[in-house]
């Protein structure tokens, strides 16, 4: 029997059976504990898949007390939860809430929270499994995880002992070296089976059902190649400004906070091969693989045909008059950090030969889109297209936000006498279809540390090779510097160089 | 603007609710989205293009509005209706609205419209509120209702363009339509040919370029003569006539336009021979092409064709005892239903591009 498998458990639930433990949340009165974190437990809670004993401990500088931390989760909650809290189920909740205030880089602060621990976990009866989720910058994840360990908090699991785990957020590092060093510092204080690097677009409907829908539907796979599909584009657009962001992203830019993670992450699953099993090692094996292909970018010259960075300047955004970056609140008056990034991406192997991938991120766009399109070849230029004037072409769009879906663009004949060709969108929507909104994408994440399932989180192997990817690009630009960065208005879908770039094979940006 | 000026009574608009720039979309899921009442039809939203229309004044968004929702019923779009209206607050401000039918299987099928208006400096934010309602991977189409030819406009226009896959408007509409349509021959020359061009007037020359070209049957190369009949704001349709023949017939302006009073004429040359083309005004007659009469000489013979508009706005051939095919429907004389009639073509029309060049030469002439 496997490890922390029940036996009571068969035929309960299909689906991930969280084990009871103790969720200590670094950061816990930062943003994303109280817009997404204790939201995504309380709907668990609510959804009752949480396991009955379980409870979680807030870690932060911020002096608060426990009914502070409450207070601040249940105004989280009404305002970002997707459910909003009812009072008799909050009262319930709450009493699983906890906070310890104290420095990351303090170990009195650690032996406090150990103590805390300590204390709550015999009330839940929980048998000493902690998750520790990290929402700290980059640069805190190494002292918080010795600190953790020297406080005898974190450790290698061993079979028959209560778990420890550790959820990391991205960005691991801000480039290749770093990232080495994150990962070596965190795998020589547990094993790569307790690390969770977690990237919520991975979390998302729409992404978890890509592989769903690309394996279990018998007419997408046979087409899924070099030879039915024309090109890819993957786009995630931002609607908003760097906002109060800036100290973060001055140092990251665009492709750092966007490409590293999230695109190439739903590129490996548009890519990648059909694994022989849905089990997280095999899964993520067939992830690493599609990244050991990506051809590496040119450098020199030749790298503007392949990747174009821009910054957005002043414009109107939704009819706003909005400030260019560089007068954005704590960003430098000659900022080069590039806010937009456009690649031209190709996978070498056998399926995708030829086959470019667009990818293209952006902040102050028209609006908040992320979507994955793939755009099938034209038919042979013959009777409906025989004068010439290409149809337009078929295209599978996956929306992952907002509005999580997909749609499949088709040709079809307009009622009439005359033979008028149309393309139509066949649309779902998960909204609509499934009535019941659909889970955030931190409570599966969540549920699935707390089950022990890695599948949607990202290995060791496949942040390196994609800071490996990444890292060459941000060295090309080094080595050129910044001669000219093209600008785009706020509010536009990107700068010309970019229009460039895709119109230089015939191709054109999709509007979402 | 009031939310019944954007939907007039009757149209089958729901009532225009106002509503904050950034709370378009969640309000138009929410009209979508309204409860049914017990035994009320499932509502199913349509829409096959965006259509964004740019009218101005009070009375022009209105008129519009009126014509919207035959456009909608025909070809469900997402409506975005922009409107220059300067008062003394610029906005913008925005009301959204929605138009139900009942379709196949007892469904409400409902299309969405956006209403929005802004003056003075607010103006040029209205490309930056209209870029992110355009629904993705659907057809977008502009249709500038303004009575001013559309790269007068300015910015405006050309950031609204930048967005369209096709562009529609009336030159009928306009004040000087000669020098209108040599302003808008100077624009479309350097328009991508992927996208459609549509001016109303040439839409409506399609019976009588039908007409023609079946009552000149093989003769058409031996056209001689040409004089076209106009009443008033119908200059331009006589214009891009001529340019439709000439493009097609291979003609090559012999000497420049020769224009006085009512009327004017040029004279064109082919391979088989010289052509003359009349343009005259009557200045009572209704506003379209009232005739137009063709002479032809065939073996040394001469013949005279003439098309007549009728009162009832047919078209008819004079002919001594009236046979199949001598009388053809007119033009409609409802925007609205040319512009529905436009929207699911999304190829460029290459015989209007074709015929474009020569009418503006023309309408140059016209204007000097």
């Amino acid at each position: 029997m496997a490890e922390n498998e029940n036996p009571l458990q068969a035929g309960q639930d299909s689906g991930p059976v969280a084990q009871p433990c103790t969720l200590v949340i670094f950061g816990a009165a930062g943003d994303l504990a109280r817009r997404k974190l204790v939201p995504a437990v309380y709907n668990l809670a609510l959804d009752g898949v949480l396991p009955a004993n379980f409870a979680v401990v807030g870690f932060a500088r911020r002096e608060l007390s426990d009914e502070e931390f409450r207070a601040s989760g249940r105004e989280g909650v009404d305002r970002f939860s997707r459910r909003i809290s009812e009072s008799a189920r909050w009262s319930e909740f709450e009493r699983g809430l906890f906070y310890v205030p104290g420095s990351f880089e303090d170990p009195a602060a650690y032996a406090a929270l150990k103590k805390r621990i300590e204390e709550v976990e015999p009330g839940f009866g929980i048998p000493g499994n902690r998750v520790f989720y990290l929402s700290v910058p980059p640069s805190e994840i190494v002292p918080c995880v010795r600190q953790l360990e020297a406080a005898g908090l974190l450790g290698r699991d061993e079979p028959g002992k209560p778990f420890s785990r550790v959820i990391v957020e991205k960005p691991i590092g801000h480039d290749l070296a770093s990232a080495r060093e994150i990962d070596g510092a965190v795998s020589s204080v547990c094993d790569e089976k307790q690390i969770f690097r977690i990237d919520h677009y991975l979390g998302k409907e729409t992404v978890q059902s890509l592989l769903v829908m690309r394996f279990a539907n018998s007419i997408f796979e046979p087409l899924w190649n070099q030879k039915y599909i024309d090109h890819v584009q993957i786009t995630v657009a931002e609607e908003e400004g760097v906002g109060t962001r800036a100290n973060y992203y001055e140092g990251a830019g665009a492709l750092r906070d966007m490409v590293q993670n999230h695109i190439l992450q739903l590129l490996c699953l548009v890519a990648m091969e059909p694994p022989f099993e849905m089990t997280a090692d095999v899964v993520r094996d067939h992830k690493v693989a599609v990244l050991k292909c990506l051809r590496p970018i040119p450098l020199g010259d030749e790298m503007d045909r392949h990747v174009v960075r821009a910054q957005y300047a002043a414009g109107f955004h939704r009819g706003v008059e909005v400030p260019g970056y560089r007068r954005e609140d704590r960003v430098k008056a000659d900022s080069t950090t590039e806010t937009y990034v456009a690649i031209k991406a190709f996978v070498d192997n056998w399926r995708w030969a030829g086959v470019p991938f667009y990818l293209r991120t952006g902040k102050r766009l028209p609006k908040r889109a992320s979507e994955i399109a793939v755009q099938f070849k034209d038919v042979p230029q013959m009777l409906f297209n025989a004068s010439g004037t290409p149809l337009e072409p078929n295209v599978l769009a996956i929306r992952i936000q907002p509005d999580e879906g997909l749609s499949l663009r088709i040709a079809t004949k307009l009622p009439g006498t005359r033979v008028r060709i149309y393309p139509v969108k066949m649309d779902f929507r998960y909204g609509s279809t499934f009535g019941d909104q659909s889970p955030e994408a931190y409570e599966r994440l969540l549920l699935d540390v707390m089950a022990g399932d890695a599948t949607l989180f990202m290995r060791r192997d496949a942040v390196e090779a994609s800071w490996a990817w990444v890292t060459a690009i941000l060295d090309g630009w080094q080595a050129r510097g910044t001669r000219y960065l093209p600008e785009y208005p706020a509010g536009t879908w990107g700068p010309i160089e970019a229009d460039r770039l895709i119109e230089a094979d015939r191709r054109a940006w999709r509007v979402l | 603007m009031s939310g019944d000026l954007a939907t007039p009574a009757g149209s089958g608009w729901s009532e225009a609710r106002p509503v904050d720039i950034d709370g378009i979309e969640r309000e138009l899921e929410g009209l979508l989205r309204s409860p049914q009442a017990d035994g009320e039809p499932v509502v199913s939203r349509a829409c096959m293009s965006n259509l964004m229309v740019f009218a101005r004044g009070a009375d022009q968004a209105a008129e519009v509005a009126s014509e919207i929702a035959a456009i909608a019923e025909h070809h469900p779009s997402r409506v975005l209706l922009l409107v220059d209206e300067s008062g003394s607050d610029p906005g913008p401000h925005a009301w959204v609205s929605t138009l139900c039918h009942l379709g196949e299987g007892g469904r409400r099928i409902c299309s969405e419209q956006v209403s929005i208006r802004a003056g003075g400096e607010a103006l040029r934010r209205l490309p930056s509120i209209a870029r992110p309602l355009l629904v993705g991977d659907l057809p977008t189409a502009l249709w500038w209702a303004a009575a001013m030819p559309p790269p007068l406009g300015g910015d405006l226009f050309f950031e609204l363009a930048a967005m369209a896959r096709r562009v529609i408007w009336d030159s009928a509409a306009w004040e000087q339509e000669a020098h209108g349509l040599a302003c808008v021959g100077d624009w479309a020359g350097g328009v991508d040919p992927a996208i459609g061009l549509s001016d109303l007037a040439w839409v409506r020359l399609a019976p009588w370029r039908s007409m023609v070209a079946g009552v000149l049957g093989g003769s058409a190369a031996e056209l001689r003569t040409v004089r076209i009949e106009h009443g008033p704001h119908a200059l331009p349709k006589a214009l891009l006539f001529v340019g439709w023949l000439a493009s097609r017939l291979g003609w090559r302006p012999w000497a420049p336009g020769r224009v006085g009073g009512d009327a004017a004429r040029w004279e064109f040359t082919s391979t088989s021979g010289s052509i003359s083309v009349e343009v005259c005004r009557i200045a009572e007659a209704a506003p379209a092409i009232v005739a137009v009469i063709l002479g032809t000489v065939v073996g040394g013979m001469g013949r005279e064709v003439v098309v007549r508009r009728s009162v009832d706005g047919r078209l008819v051939r004079d002919l001594a005892a009236p046979a199949m095919g001598s009388t053809v429907s007119g033009p409609s004389s409802s925007r609205g239903s040319l512009v529905s009639r436009e929207l699911p073509d999304l190829d460029g029309d290459p015989l209007y591009r074709a015929a474009l060049p020569f009418a503006r030469a023309l309408a140059t002439d016209v204007v000097r």
